[in-house]
């Protein structure tokens, strides 16, 4: 018995051993002894730009005159999307001169905000990808004050009280990209329907998660695309995985199955889900449906659906938005090392793509709707302009 | 006479069960400081381990007294997190901080005494019984802002939850180590406390010995209830936010750290001295897990592996104090 | 007692009056409700927790629980998506995972009944692990199945209208229901969940059950999980995360209880089709995703309630006779 016991603690020692040695050994450098911005001193301090250059690729900069830099991501919870975009900055560390380490609450707000103070503590931190749950951006935005490193977002802008954006976003719109993504359904429809469709019998099927405001907006749009073509059709149907209590695939699947299944009047149905893992679902509901081609699926995200085509899927899942990951992390990893640089600051990094009103910019990352036969092209086109080798 | 041979052999265990956590203190300090290079011991960081350990020991009293007395609450997460959302929700109606403090409180204590009857009225499974509280604590917790989240924007509450004495020791958690202290105290030197040990190990004989199991029982969930509350408020007054999600994921924490405590599940045993213990244990751990960058999915599996190691711990010293007996 | 007198007396039966009810009031509303299609859905929905349930209950009435009943399917349905995108045989394919849920089952039984841990926190450690090794295999990905000859499992529709995970569901349902109520197996798996002392005295080994109980639980959870990838196209990491919980809940819902009792699968079947019934009368009623979570917590302390008062009238009518 003890010696399963002693087993048991030395596997489960290797076991954060060998988590530890697999990954690029990263060896802290013992804290400096003055303030947390001693990382940015690199010798010649850099002249403020004057022009607004600044946060690109095309920096006149020469990107290892100076020591690696340290970033942190910080995400809420793991998905495959931070997963992408970490290896998306593993390459484009290589070029720029960078690493990237990851700090998470696993989805749990206090974890999330507590790993970040023992990030920034660490004091060999040169800035934050702020990834960060909307409900607890106001504590969030007075730590990263005190900690006085720079921090650009991903995928959520942070506001003040005025509503303005306070800090370099690389932004997906979400209320567009739903409602772009409808949109293009609605304007491809001819495509894969008969030439006069009975209005009447088009309905709208939203696969909604309520309780997160990013991905709830997106169902929002796509509503109001659906609401502008359609003026005066109430055949909408949200249907809300919230109460499921979880994002996957078979939640998709009975959400989809329980509404179409109670709704025979509508023949022809747009689908829109806020989440891959929802569209994955219903796409094996409507594989089931011998009126599948009279159903056009589409969502926000990318990733799944590229696996699906490449598996020579063709069914109800037209189109997809495409979130390319290095269109993210590109520019935004140009953007912090300019901040850390000293050659920008908030206010002044991208100010050719800033709304008005807004106290530095969102940079919404350029997208496109993809499908089966623009996906391949688009997403490695996209992924090489951004810096992918 | 009996009371005395108890003593002498509570006390007993309580010395080497203090000893082996120690050691197990020091191993994963240990461990991590070296892999950490030194980090682990930075001023800094002790100040985020301190800070991380104020909410989870609130939830670690709450469930370590419940499991002496015998039960098991999986409704503290729920229960926090609904009374954060109405304390923030009663401070935005503009009610003064110690009255919406005072109505969170309530409404905590409230859901544990709804426990208690479920348990001890309707004779539910504790499991399953405060598996349903937990489903309706977190419906109702929507229903108080739409599923949406109340900001906080209260100078106390603030103060609170984010000040610290000569920016070192948080506020917040003067109140944990008093609530740590006093329950500690009141286990093991007062006539209910120790009759908590007896109604939890053996029920029986603590009814024939004249005591009340029943209402023993409802005090220890009304207890988990209030100190639940108070750790989603502190929570919430952290964050400046109250959410829906708030302290839920805290709640397996809070058995880890009992469990890592040396309070056994089977009831009966344990104490806070041990407790605080198992709380550092676990947050030096998670704390030394981050330093050291590892990835969250290992974290995931750390965490269970701890909680395996933790009963396996217990199960050692269990077969141990058999073999001596 | 005539079978018909049995059956009203029985625990199960006004979970199943409810749900007739609840079926009928859908239907009302809805003229589709009771529809085959709709009911192929309803079929399906239930398939995975419902299939979860049976290793579940059978491990309830012995007196134990396994958390980590939906991290074990999960971790399934990845092993089988990689062995079949790997090339083996699919029908090769099938017993190999099984065969990992086994694996799986014994991990558990070593240690609760080697270690003595509690069962119920053992696995909630034992989830933890899985949960964050199937992320790293999958990188938190939902792996996909490409080889469309497994697609079968889980779209095939005997007779033409019954999904096939239903009925694997079924025939399991039967087949345990069978050994619990008839076998001395199953006889032996009551005593030692409603009275171990006894048990012991009586002979039993209660450790060597409970290991079997956790062994054919993890087998049970494979099939549950092989049978989701099927359906999905995909070997998922989060397919489970929901699944023990909705497991247990369907069990205790149809009078499963850690006390014993007898139709312990028809009680399974029951609460799983309430469970499903309901949830399905929630998403198509269109209340705001926050009453329906009250209303499922609701639902699960209705469930128990009417348990407490049939509990109650049956040691009423027990000492009315006894004294009479």
């Amino acid at each position: 018995m003890k010696k399963i016991i002693a087993l048991l603690l030395v596997l489960c020692l290797s076991l954060a051993l060998f988590a530890c040695g697999s990954k690029d050994k990263n060896t802290p450098t013992p804290p400096a002894p003055d303030t947390p911005t001693a990382s940015t001193d690199t010798g010649t301090p850099p002249e403020l730009p004057t022009d607004s250059t600044a946060g690109y690729a095309s920096d006149d900069v020469d990107w290892f005159a100076r020591d690696k830099y340290h970033f942190v991501y910080a995400f809420t919870a793991p998905s495959p999307l931070v997963d992408t975009m970490m290896n998306a900055w593993k390459v484009l560390g290589n070029v720029y001169n960078f690493d990237v380490a990851e700090s998470t609450g696993n989805g749990d707000a206090e974890a999330y905000v507590q790993n970040l103070e023992v990030m920034a503590n660490q004091g060999n931190v040169d800035g934050f990808f702020m990834d960060c749950d909307p409900t607890i951006q106001n504590r969030v935005i007075e730590l990263l004050d005190e900690f006085n490193l720079p921090f650009v977002c991903m995928f959520n802008p942070m506001y003040d009280s005025s509503g303005a954006a306070i800090a370099p976003t690389l932004a997906l719109d979400q209320y567009q990209s739903g409602y772009d993504s409808l949109q293009w359904l609605i304007d491809n429809q001819k495509t894969y329907w008969p030439g006069d469709v009975d209005p009447a019998t088009i309905g709208l099927l939203n696969l909604d998660w309520s309780t997160s405001p990013p991905l709830h907006d997106r169902c929002v749009g796509a509503t109001d695309a659906f609401k502008k073509a359609f003026p005066g059709n109430t055949n909408i149907f949200d249907a809300d995985g919230v109460t499921a209590g979880n994002i996957n695939a078979e939640v998709g699947y009975n959400l989809t199955s329980q509404i179409v299944a109670a709704h025979t009047e509508i023949k022809y149905w747009f689908a829109d889900a806020c989440v891959e893992d929802f569209a994955q679902g219903a796409a094996r509901y409507f594989e089931t449906l011998t009126t599948q081609d009279n159903i056009l699926l589409t969502d926000v995200g990318s990733v799944m659906l590229a696996i699906e085509w490449d598996s020579g899927y063709d069914g109800a899942w037209k189109a997809c938005y495409a979130i390319s990951d290095y269109a993210y992390a590109g520019p935004a990893a140009l953007g912090l090392i300019a901040l850390a640089d000293g050659r920008a600051t908030p206010a002044t990094l991208w100010p050719e793509r800033r709304a008005a009103g807004d106290k530095a910019t969102i940079w919404i990352a350029e997208s496109s709707i993809v499908t089966k036969d623009t996906y391949k092209e688009y997403l490695t086109g996209i992924d090489k302009k951004y810096g992918a080798q | 006479m009996e009371q005395q041979k108890s003593k002498f052999r509570i006390g007993n265990l309580f010395k080497s069960k203090m000893l082996t956590l120690i050691l197990l203190l020091a191993v994963v300090v240990g461990v991590f400081t070296i892999m950490s290079k030194g980090q682990l011991l930075n001023p800094k960081n002790i100040r985020n381990i301190l800070q991380s350990i104020t909410l989870v020991s609130l939830l670690t009293i709450g469930a370590g007294m419940l499991m002496i007395g015998g039960y098991v609450d999986l409704s503290l997460g729920g229960i926090g997190t609904m009374a954060a959302l109405i304390t923030a929700y009663a401070l935005r109606a503009g009610a003064p901080w110690y009255l919406a403090l005072i109505i969170g409180l309530v409404a905590g204590a409230v859901t544990g005494a709804f426990n208690a009857v479920l348990i001890n009225e309707l004779r539910f499974q504790p499991f399953i019984a405060t598996l349903a509280t937990a489903s309706i604590t977190q419906g109702l917790g929507y229903i108080v802002n739409h599923g949406q989240q109340i900001d906080i924007d209260n100078p106390v509450f603030n103060f609170i939850g984010t000040q610290r004495i000569a920016d070192f020791i948080p506020y917040s958690i003067i109140i944990s180590l008093v609530l740590l202290a006093v329950y500690g105290v009141m286990l093991k030197n007062t006539k209910f406390g120790r009759s908590m040990y007896l109604v939890g190990g053996n029920p029986q004989a603590s009814l024939l010995s004249g005591l009340h199991p029943k209402r023993v029982s409802y005090i220890l969930f009304i207890n988990a209830g209030v100190l639940s509350s108070l750790a989603g408020i502190l929570l919430a007054a952290r964050l400046k936010t109250a959410n829906t999600t708030g302290i839920v994921n805290q709640q397996f924490s809070g058995m880890t750290a009992a469990i890592l405590g040396g309070i056994s599940f089977g009831g009966g045993s344990g104490g806070m001295g041990g407790a605080l213990i198992g709380i550092l244990i676990l947050n030096c751990f998670n704390n030394g897990m981050t330093i050291v960058r590892v990835t969250p999915y290992w974290q995931t599996v750390a965490s269970g592996a701890l909680l395996l190691i933790a009963l396996a711990i217990d199960f050692l010293r269990i077969s141990r104090t058999k073999k001596v007996s | 007692m005539s079978i018909i007198k049995k059956g009203l007396k029985a625990k199960v039966t006004p979970i199943i009056v409810v749900t007739i009810l609840a079926m009928i009031l859908f239907q009302v509303r809805n003229n589709s409700y009771l529809s085959l299609n709709n009911l192929k859905n309803l079929m399906h929905a239930m398939s995975f927790a419902g299939t979860i349930s049976i290793g579940i209950a059978m491990l309830m009435i012995g007196g134990e629980i396994d958390l980590a009943a939906g991290a074990e399917a999960a971790f399934s349905g990845v092993i089988i998506t990689l062995l079949i995108e790997r090339g083996v045989w699919w029908p090769l394919a099938i017993p190999i995972t099984i065969l990992f849920g086994m694996l799986c089952g014994v991990i558990t039984a070593i240690f609760v009944n080697k270690l003595n841990f509690m069962s119920f926190i053992a696995t909630i450690g034992i989830m933890s692990v899985y949960n964050g090794i199937i992320r790293v295999i999958t990188q938190s990905k939902n792996l996909p199945i490409s080889y469309q000859g497994y697609y079968k499992v889980g779209s095939t529709l005997i007779f033409n209208a019954i999904p096939l995970p239903f009925v694997i569901m079924v025939v399991l349902m039967v087949i345990y229901g069978i050994i619990l109520a008839r076998t001395n197996f199953g006889r032996n798996i009551y005593m030692i969940g409603g009275n171990r002392q006894a048990a012991r005295l009586c002979g039993i080994n209660q450790k060597k059950l409970s290991t079997i109980l956790f062994i054919n639980n993890g087998a049970i959870a494979a099939v549950a999980g092989l049978v989701l990838a099927s359906r999905m196209h995909s070997g998922s990491p989060t397919a489970g995360d929901t699944g023990a919980l909705d497991a247990i809940t369907a069990s205790v819902l149809g009078g499963v209880s850690f006390m014993g009792g007898a139709g312990a699968m028809a009680n399974c079947f029951f609460g799983i089709l309430l469970l499903t019934v309901f949830n399905t009368g929630l998403t198509t009623s269109g209340l705001p995703p926050y009453w329906q979570i009250v209303a499922q917590g609701m639902l699960l302390l209705l469930a128990l309630f009417v348990d407490f008062i049939n509990e109650r009238s049956r040691i009423k009518n027990l000492e009315r006779r006894n004294a009479a």
